[in-house]
């Protein structure tokens, strides 16, 4: 499936009880990318909000128009194998839990969700994504 | 200010991103405090964010956290906040 945003944001209505599936769209430069579903790790480092379709399905709202993109200068190893096989970047959006429009949305009205993106010769791919506050 | 313990944070959510190395250890009400009535506190490296006017916690935030707390995806949260604790404290 591939998700055109020239619309705008998909509603939350739209995509409730849909099965959170991969899907294809352009980022801010044209390029093709993959966004996975969510993996929950095994403690609690996810919130319950990132498991809605609404959430999934406009992630790539932010790899088209992010408010800024910070390539990975991180030393944790996980991130520093992924940096030896592609380039991976960052995409971060102010605000985002609000924009979705979502009845728990308004629990978050200060947000920055950021979604990274690996990309390869042979397939661009979301690594992951995570809500942050913002506070300064 | 309110002390940092486990029974205070058993609770709250984590949010990490291994690629920007940014954590988040957070009470949800933090997501609903407008930043005129919070306040910070630097801990080392750590950050406390409080709510002014109870002063109480609501959330700690590590950059390059793979340094300081460790390999946070491959441990338990009870780790992850023994760490967190564990930081905050040795650092005043």
């Amino acid at each position: 499936m591939h998700i055109d945003y020239t619309s705008g944001f998909i509603p939350w209505e739209d995509v409730q009880g849909q099965t959170v599936a991969s899907y294809t769209c352009f980022d801010n430069e044209g390029r093709l990318v993959e966004v996975m579903p969510k993996n929950p790790a095994s403690h609690d480092s996810w919130h319950p909000i990132q498991a809605d379709p609404a959430y999934h399905y406009n992630l790539g709202m932010i790899l088209g128009n992010p408010d800024d993109v910070q390539p990975s200068t991180s030393q944790n190893p996980q991130a520093l194998q992924h940096q030896q096989e592609g380039e991976v970047l960052t995409y971060i959006k102010q605000g985002y839990i609000m924009s979705l429009n979502m009845p728990s949305s308004y629990q978050f009205p200060t947000d920055s969700t950021e979604v990274t993106v690996k990309y390869t010769d042979s397939r661009n791919h979301t690594l992951t994504s995570q809500i942050f506050r913002t506070w300064n | 200010m309110q002390a940092i313990t486990s029974t205070t944070i058993n609770d709250w959510k984590i949010s990490y991103n291994p690629y920007t190395d940014l954590f988040q250890i957070f009470n949800e009400k933090v997501f609903n405090t407008q930043n005129k009535d919070l306040g910070s506190k630097k801990k080392g490296c750590a950050v406390l964010v409080y709510e002014k006017s109870t002063r109480t916690p609501l959330m700690v935030e590590f950059r390059r956290a793979y340094e300081y707390l460790g390999d946070i995806d491959n441990m338990s949260k009870k780790a992850i906040i023994h760490n967190v604790i564990g930081y905050v404290e040795s650092h005043g």
